[in-house]
């Protein structure tokens, strides 16, 4: 079953997004879809062991480039 | 259930109440944009990504909701104190914002000076009027020699 978790193009870059899921994508299969103001990420096929926390490191991760990014 | 932190501005210092929405592993609230700036909610968020997870959401214009996930379980007394921790680092985080802003001038003012201010090139004009002073055309190579410095220092002796 997929997962999904949206990013606020107000709050986010979308090149972090794009940087994160590169990172991530060994772990999951991961699709991008921007829509208004947001990029949202749908995680199917995750890796078991890392299943129930990889949309939430995912996040940390695009948070973090967003910050880093800003300078 | 709320609390109060400091207003961070004089300006809006009516009471302004810090509520939160409580939930397994994870703590939510929101921060209004007119008090904080946004590099001050970032800062804030930044500092608690290797504590827990941190989520930004924009629930309505000039507000941010901020999520804090536990990595791992978490009494409501714990999620409570996090997000109490989160706003103490926000107060911090703002006010670090407001003093570097404060302080830009001054910054970019001795910057200025120290690259491109007029006694720097005093001082180098100053240092080659000393070369040129000494009396190197005595020498025909024009090349000083250590031990003649301290030659004559022993004959002034």
């Amino acid at each position: 079953m997929a997962e999904r978790i949206e990013f606020s193009g107000s709050l986010y870059s979308a090149d972090a997004v794009k940087q994160a899921v590169e990172a991530f994508a060994h772990l999951g299969k991961f699709e991008l879809e921007s829509a208004d103001d947001r990029v949202a990420v749908v995680l199917s096929d995750p890796d078991p062991e890392v299943a129930d926390v990889l949309l939430d490191e995912l996040a940390n991760h695009v948070l973090a480039l967003t910050v880093q990014s800003r300078g | 259930m709320t609390q109060n932190p400091s207003a961070p501005d004089e300006a809006t210092a009516e009471a302004v109440d810090f509520t939160f929405e409580l939930s397994e592993r994870e703590i939510a609230f929101d921060i209004d944009e007119d008090l904080y700036a946004p590099d001050a909610i970032y800062g804030a968020a930044y500092l608690f990504i290797d504590r827990c997870y941190v989520f930004l959401a924009r629930p309505a214009d000039r507000k941010v909701r901020v999520r804090l996930r536990s990595k791992g379980a978490a009494s409501a007394e714990e999620l409570e104190a996090l997000a109490g921790e989160f706003a103490n680092e926000l107060l911090n985080s703002q006010l670090r914002f407001r003093i570097g802003r404060a302080t830009a001038p001054i910054r970019e003012h001795y910057m200025a000076r120290a690259f491109f201010g007029r006694e720097q090139n005093a001082t180098i004009a100053e240092l080659l009027a000393e070369l040129d002073a000494e009396e190197m055309a005595e020498e025909p190579l024009e090349i000083p020699v250590p031990w003649e410095a301290g030659r004559e220092k022993a004959s002034d002796g």
